[in-house]
């Protein structure tokens, strides 16, 4: 009898083994295939199954159009009993404008104390508020300028390429001189007057924010604390305001409770703001009537039951929408089983720039609601569509 | 099979070392070659099985390396980090064998079936060869460090 070694064996035995398994594995997937193509001939065979797939095909989009109109109509809205106020929404797209200036002073003034008088939007429109409060988020903000101490005009076009390869190596390595200090994070303001309080809060400014936006799972009460709503809401921005809630609800708590107090935001300021008008209406009970919200160019927030929970807490809603700004399209009404809404009555206008940004900015806001070319009525510019 | 009465008592010279590393080079071929056809049951609900049994034959292989050199233990901090992250290593290239098979999938749908025999394969043969090139290292510094090595 012949011997083997045991490399022999095992060299054998992995031959064996593959060929076995490889051809288990083609029988395999030649049954497949065969399962496949009678199931398949059975399917085109039968006059039921063709034409319920072409009709799904052909109307699927009317379908999906069909239930986001279900589920945006499932939800019972009724009109504010306050109405929209032009005057004070040019006020507060102009206070949204100032938080994000206020945000931007505070990461490059290590001296600034938040105060938004000396900021350059500032107008006389705002005399006869104080500022009351800064919201300024817990974390602080790390700052890095890059400084380039060899900056000079060098006619030799191969020697500032070689600069320039140093230079990011340098900085890769960490060796480059950098300008590096932190800030606090400033998030918005309160203002008050005899007539009005303000609360306004800025938009979307750090990477990290961002990030937050993208984040759109929905989460209830129980995943999430710090503040109270109804509901489920948009993760990433309930996450935000959860950091922000205790400062803005110690804040609110100063306030005359007997006068208006105006809630407000743009962009990512937008669900900010209306988490914080439902929080501060369970909350601060006291103050609950008095909240109006402003919403300026927000995403969708909430499923239909924070919705609902939010049109009968904070009944004097607006939300003022460019019809041209994705923004306000996303997320989705329905993405799988995730079914998203707006909160407040809608303000809309149309501006074409041509382009995303221009269509999101504060200053096409600003500039159409200083013309006052929102409107809650139907428009008369021609439109398409299969409603 | 190495055998171990083989080793010099008195001196050791680097033919010898030369021999064993090549002896224990075979014995992870052969362990990979195991490891390999352990991977191709036919039994595809026994994958948690199939993966213990291919660990224990890893970890019976490291054992049986350090053994074949004389459990030396002479080894720097830096010997001793690099030898993990040559482990990690051994990780991602048989994470990479297993897509490499699911990829030619694509092409030859019987491929993905060898995936994890490719991955588990490659991954001992890799483990098997920086644990013995670490003992090795180990063993030649316990051994000039006493100057037993001779040409």
């Amino acid at each position: 009898m012949a011997k083997f070694t045991r490399r022999q064996l095992l060299l054998g035995g992995l031959g064996a083994s593959v060929a076995a398994t490889g051809i288990h594995e083609a029988l395999r997937l030649r049954a497949v295939a065969a399962q496949q193509a009678k199931l398949t001939q059975l399917a085109l065979q039968s006059p039921d199954y063709i034409e319920t797939t072409v009709n799904a095909a052909i109307e699927g989009d009317l379908e999906a159009t069909a239930r986001v109109k279900e589920i945006q109509e499932s939800v019972t809205f009724t009109p504010p009993p306050i109405p929209y106020e032009r005057e004070m929404s040019k006020t507060l797209i102009q206070c949204s404008r100032l938080g994000t200036e206020q945000y931007l002073t505070g990461k490059f003034d290590p001296n600034y104390d938040g105060s938004i008088t000396s900021l350059p939007t500032y107008t006389d429109r705002l005399n006869g508020f104080t500022q009351a409060a800064s919201i300024v988020g817990p974390d602080e903000a790390k700052v890095k300028t890059q400084v380039d101490l060899s900056a000079q005009a060098l006619p030799d076009p191969l020697q500032k390429s070689f600069n320039q390869v140093q230079s990011t190596v340098q900085a890769l390595a960490g060796q480059t001189v950098t300008l590096a200090w932190t800030t606090p994070v400033y998030w918005g303001f309160v203002l008050t007057s005899e007539q009005a309080n303000i609360l306004v809060f800025r938009g979307t400014q750090r990477t990290n924010e961002w990030l937050q936006t993208v984040r759109a799972e929905q989460i209830d009460q129980s995943k999430i604390s710090g503040f109270e709503f109804k509901g489920k809401v948009h993760e990433g921005f309930a996450g935000i305001y959860a950091t922000l809630a205790n400062p803005t609800i110690e804040a609110v708590k100063t306030l005359d409770p007997t006068i208006p107090l105006y809630v407000a935001g743009h962009s990512l300021g937008s669900p900010l703001a209306t988490l914080a008008a439902m929080d501060i209406a369970l909350r601060v009970p006291a103050i609950k009537d008095q909240i109006q919200l402003y919403s300026f160019a927000g995403p969708r927030l909430g499923d239909p039951t924070f919705v609902s929970a939010h049109h009968e807490l904070v009944p004097n809603s607006y939300r003022v929408a460019n019809l041209t700004d994705p923004t306000t399209l996303v997320p989705p009404t329905a993405i799988g089983d995730l079914v998203y809404l707006h909160v407040g009555e809608p303000w809309e206008f149309v501006t074409s720039k041509n382009d995303v940004g221009p269509h999101h900015y504060i200053s096409t806001y600003r500039a159409a609601i200083e013309k006052e070319v929102e409107s809650n009525q139907p428009r008369d510019f021609p439109i398409s569509g299969i409603d | 099979m190495v055998n171990d009465s083989t080793a010099p008592t008195a001196s050791i010279t680097s033919s010898w070392i030369s021999q064993r590393y090549r002896t224990i080079q075979s014995m992870v071929v052969d362990y990979a070659l195991g490891v390999a056809i352990i991977a191709l049951n036919p039994f595809r609900s026994l994958l948690v099985l199939t993966l213990c049994v291919a660990g224990a034959l890893i970890l019976k292989m490291m054992w049986d390396i350090r053994h074949k050199w004389h459990f030396a233990g002479r080894h720097s901090v830096l010997a001793i980090a690099s030898y993990l992250f040559n482990l990690l290593g051994a990780l991602t290239m048989g994470f990479m064998a297993l897509l490499t098979l699911i990829f030619i999938g694509v092409v030859f749908p019987v491929m993905p079936r060898f995936g994890l025999a490719a991955a588990l394969m490659t991954l001992t043969w890799i483990v098997g060869a920086v644990t013995n090139q670490f003992f090795l290292n180990g063993y030649l510094k316990g051994k000039s460090a006493i100057g037993e090595i001779n040409g």
